[in-house]
């Protein structure tokens, strides 16, 4: 037992930094411009695919076809900002109105995926020699310990953006007073834009990894991803990218020692409760946050 | 001197008495009686949803719930415990008042919040169904209901149970809750000063529109005599009811009805020509609706030309 639950532990953490990226994503998005992007997890599902392909068509493996993901999300991020969000916060009730939109669009993605890929679950073939590797009486699979390696590479570079540097503090600051920002001569517009491409390439990231540690790509993937995505942010606080992170690692871990205790069937059951719960108890999220 | 023939109430009568008429006469119309069936199916779904949404501004996201939850207890009681269908059904709308009761605590949530938990019951419900002892409830197989197989009478109870449903949305949508509604939606603070219990009235909302969709998932279980958690829980049912209403137009009595006959006819076509291309055809309407068209056809017209208010609702 002691073994299975440090073994819980370990996998808890390793899934809460993915689980917390891939919610940091989301979060810069909803902070910036309470946009709720509710096709997370699919623009996450096209980089997994895109991983296999890369994999498949020009045996390129994942980490290397970050350097093609990266610009090309942030890119994607900033057209979908100008063909959608200034028509957006046009309307009545911009939130909601966000949300019904990119619910239309993830389904879009999983259509366009599921007619040009079929429904066929694929596999990556795994990349690394060695398996697994052992910590002490544990084992971790060598993609999950790569995975979370450069999951926290990229945390902390997260970190350094929004505390360091000019964009981050302005985004920042964008989260904590949209009209405010304009009086300091920040164009509320242009840091709205960059904020959705560093969005998508978050999720553009964790997606391409996503394949390490769960090898099975399919077009229906994505669903399951946005609810962590959203499990995570209200966990670490709506607006608050880094509660996130930290979010995430409680929701990775929670996950993974109520494993133990409960029916495999019954998993997906938690996140849905520890949604409802934090939500009814405390709307702001457990580590503060700007909520409306 | 006011026209005789073409006046406001004959026009509606007439339109009235013409959709009855094609209605009632629906098993003998030289139309697929499923299709028929489903279009009534989706108006109720449509109209009930536009009185929680359309009236106070809130998603219920996973109001596929009611339906769901309709249609396993009207099964599960007719199936397990020999109860007579009709009754069954009715239960099966009693569970969804009593579900929508239990639910009633997350009305104190606002926009996004209540949208996701809404969600989240409905997705964690589903599992606990597909969960349960199969001898109650059919585990991931779910139940058959075919020995009492009955096409033509459930039609016409879902025909009674629709028009039901256009009545309420009428009848409130002309009273003080209706005003007290669109009060909460568009200002609560200016609504609360002025003496309407928010918290009451729109319990009120939420208990009406869980009751109808209940119905339906009853009838249609009987209806097509199967029933299983995939089906009964597809989230695509809430996407369904919100587009129509939304294409008809939200807060109005005629728009969810024209959009359920609009977009299920056509959804009907494509469906069964290309099945592959309907979830495509979906999100793109769902997403051009709330960018371009968030009125509806009812919504557009009666604010291009405000003199349409007379004549339709």
């Amino acid at each position: 037992m002691g073994n299975l639950l440090l073994q819980a532990i370990l996998s808890g953490i390793l899934l809460g930094m993915i689980y917390g990226l891939i919610g940091a994503g989301l979060n810069i998005i909803y902070g910036v411009m309470r946009v709720v992007n509710f096709a997370h997890g699919e623009f996450l599902m096209i980089a997994a695919y895109m991983v296999y392909w890369f994999s498949v068509l020009y045996k390129i493996d994942p980490l290397s076809s970050l350097l093609v993901i990266i610009p090309l999300f942030f890119l994607a991020g900033m057209i979908i900002y100008h063909l959608i969000v200034p028509r957006l916060l046009k309307s009545e009730d911009p939130e909601m109105a966000s949300f019904l939109t990119f619910y239309g669009i993830s389904m879009i993605i999983t259509a366009l995926v599921l007619i040009v890929w079929g429904a066929d679950p694929r596999g990556l073939r795994f990349p690394y020699a060695t398996p697994s590797l052992r910590v002490g009486t544990l084992y971790i699979s060598t993609g999950r310990a790569i995975h979370f390696v450069f999951s926290s590479i990229i945390a902390l570079a997260l970190v350094l953006f929004l505390y360091r540097t000019y964009l981050g503090k302005a985004i920042r600051a964008i989260i904590q007073n949209r009209d405010a920002v304009k009086i300091v001569g920040i164009d509320p517009n242009k840091i709205s834009s960059v904020a959705f491409g560093i969005g998508l390439m978050l999720v553009g990231m964790t997606g391409a990894l996503i394949p390490l540690t769960f090898p099975g790509i399919t077009p229906g993937m994505g669903a399951s991803y946005t609810l962590v995505a959203f499990v995570v942010i209200v966990l670490g606080g709506l607006g608050n990218p880094m509660g996130s992170i930290i979010g995430g690692l409680i929701f990775g871990l929670t996950e993974n020692i109520s494993t133990l205790f409960l029916p495999l069937a019954l998993s997906p059951v938690i996140s849905f409760f520890m949604l409802i719960l934090i939500i009814m108890i405390r709307p702001q999220g457990f580590l503060g946050g700007t909520s409306s | 001197m006011p026209n005789v023939f073409f006046n406001r109430k004959n026009i509606i009568l007439a339109i009235v008495v013409l959709g009855l008429l094609f209605f009632l006469s629906g098993p003998r119309l030289p139309i697929q009686l499923s299709f028929t069936f489903y279009l009534m199916l989706w108006i109720t779904m449509a109209i009930s949803f536009n009185i929680i949404y359309g009236y106070t501004g809130y998603l219920p996201f996973g109001y596929v719930a009611f339906y769901g939850v309709g249609s396993y207890l009207t099964a599960v009681l007719w199936s397990r415990l020999g109860i007579p269908i009709i009754l069954s059904i009715l239960m099966g709308g009693g569970g969804g008042i009593l579900l929508s009761l239990l639910f009633a605590g997350t009305l104190r949530l606002r926009g996004i919040y209540f949208a996701i938990v809404n969600f989240s019951c409905a997705m964690a419900l589903r599992i606990l169904i597909a969960n349960l002892p199969e001898e109650i409830t059919g585990g991931s197989f779910g139940i058959h209901l075919s020995t009492i197989y009955n096409p033509q009478f459930s039609y016409y109870i879902m025909l009674g149970v629709m028009i039901l449903s256009i009545i309420t949305l009428w009848r409130v949508s002309i009273s003080r809750l209706g005003i007290a509604l669109r009060c909460i939606r568009d200002d609560a603070q200016a609504a609360e000063v002025m003496g309407i219990n928010i918290a009451k009235t729109r319990l009120k909302a939420w208990v009406l529109a869980a009751f109808f969709p209940s119905l339906a998932g009853g009838i249609d279980a009987w209806f097509s005599g199967i029933i299983d958690p995939a089906s009964s829980f597809n989230l695509l049912i809430t996407t369904k009811a919100i587009v129509y209403a939304m294409f008809g137009g939200l807060g109005t009595i005629t728009g969810p009805i024209v959009g359920a006959i609009g977009l299920y006819t056509l959804d009907h076509i494509i469906w069964g020509r290309y099945p592959l291309l309907n979830l495509l055809i979906l999100g793109i309407m769902i997403s051009l609706l709330v960018l371009f068209f968030p009125r509806g056809i009812i919504g557009t017209l009666t604010r291009k030309y405000p003199s349409l208010r007379k004549v339709i609702l």
